[in-house]
């Protein structure tokens, strides 16, 4: 999981792009020398002590491990559950329409 | 039963098993782990009444609540997983038993919901314990039931009106209960219904504020702008 995690992240670096964890590990400072260890670098919310019955997974109602949502620039879910080359593809189709996006409002700006 | 055991050990070439209790469920415990390697022993009725009939003695003769638990809660699980005419029977009698000493130790009654999560179990469950954290749990496998079967077919009338008696009460008057996890359950059940009905695809993903892993603040719509992908993950 971690590799093709952080093979994603730094490929899209520059691009407007960004992997939010919401971990679910019960004690942190056993997570730690993970975290080092591991690259992961990308920033996470902490579902609490409570491990996987912590209040965000709760509130979003989520029982298993990996979960994963893919949100679009306005926060729309798109995607649910797509991992690696798949994971890859959705956000490269969401970046491109995001592309697409700015380039129409910029030509529209541009014609006024 | 105790020649035939030997009986049965000494054809086997085994070492015959001790003859107390909580090594029989032990030994029981052992031997219905091949249950789902190979199903046909479900419907072998001399192994299966062997199994019952000792543990029924093992619980006869257990000393503690422990004892008795492990043999009753063991029983149950054979008798919900084989098919024989006796595993049949025994099933209401075994959960009676479970009943009578155990109705409101919350964390064993979600044990044997987990066991034996028919909807005789949860009535039976439903009918004489007063813990409201196993009554939350009986309702809320109830209420699972009518939603698998919701996304098959309509439900009639009665169900509905069943399913949304339920869904009230588990975020209602037992919403403050925990679950086994410690949680309340109405935050639980609010949680699935969420992600049934608004984490879907199309849908604008609910705002999360917490803390990261260094202890500072953030939110999600933070990123608002960017593409997200949000990973419920933990290291193990």
């Amino acid at each position: 999981m971690y590799p093709h995690e952080r093979s994603l992240v730094a490929r899209l670096k520059d691009e407007p792009f960004a992997l939010i964890g919401i971990n679910s590990d019960e004690d942190l400072e056993k997570l730690k020398p993970a975290l080092e260890k591991e690259s992961i670098t990308w920033r996470s919310f902490w579902n609490g002590k409570l491990g996987t019955a912590g209040p965000i997974s709760t509130a979003w109602g989520v029982g298993s491990w990996p979960t994963i949502f893919v949100l679009d620039e306005e926060g729309v879910i798109r995607y649910m559950n797509v991992r690696e080359a798949k994971m890859d593809e959705a956000v490269d189709t969401l970046l491109a329409e995001l592309k697409a996006k700015q380039a129409k409002k910029a030509e529209e700006a541009k014609g006024k | 039963m105790l020649v035939r055991s030997l009986v049965l050990a000494l054809l086997a070439g085994a070492v015959p098993p001790l003859l107390d209790g909580p090594a029989d469920v032990a030994r029981i415990r052992e031997a219905t782990k091949e249950l789902r390697a190979k199903p046909e022993l479900k419907n072998d009725e001399a192994l299966v009444s062997e199994w019952l009939d000792t543990l029924w003695k093992a619980a006869d003769e257990s000393k503690d609540d422990k004892q008795l638990w492990s043999a009753l809660v063991l029983a149950q699980e054979v008798a919900e997983q084989c098919t024989t005419t006796k595993a049949k029977e025994w099933r209401a009698k075994v959960r009676t038993r479970a009943l009578d000493r155990f109705a409101d130790d919350a964390e064993r009654m979600l044990a044997l919901l987990r066991v034996s999560g028919g909807e005789e179990t949860r009535a039976a469950v439903l009918a004489v314990t007063k813990n409201p954290s196993v009554k939350a749990a009986a309702h809320w496998s109830d209420a699972n039931a009518l939603m698998a079967k919701q996304k098959k077919e309509k439900l009639s009338e009665a169900e509905q009106k069943k399913l949304d008696g339920i869904l009230k009460l588990l975020q209602g008057e037992l919403g403050s209960a925990l679950d086994a996890r410690g949680r309340k359950w109405g935050d639980v059940v609010a949680g699935k219904l969420r992600a049934m009905n608004d984490l879907v695809i199309g849908k604008v993903a609910p705002e999360i504020e917490g803390t990261d892993l260094d202890g500072q603040p953030f939110k999600l719509s933070d990123y608002r702008g960017k593409i997200v992908v949000l990973d419920f993950w933990g290291n193990w």
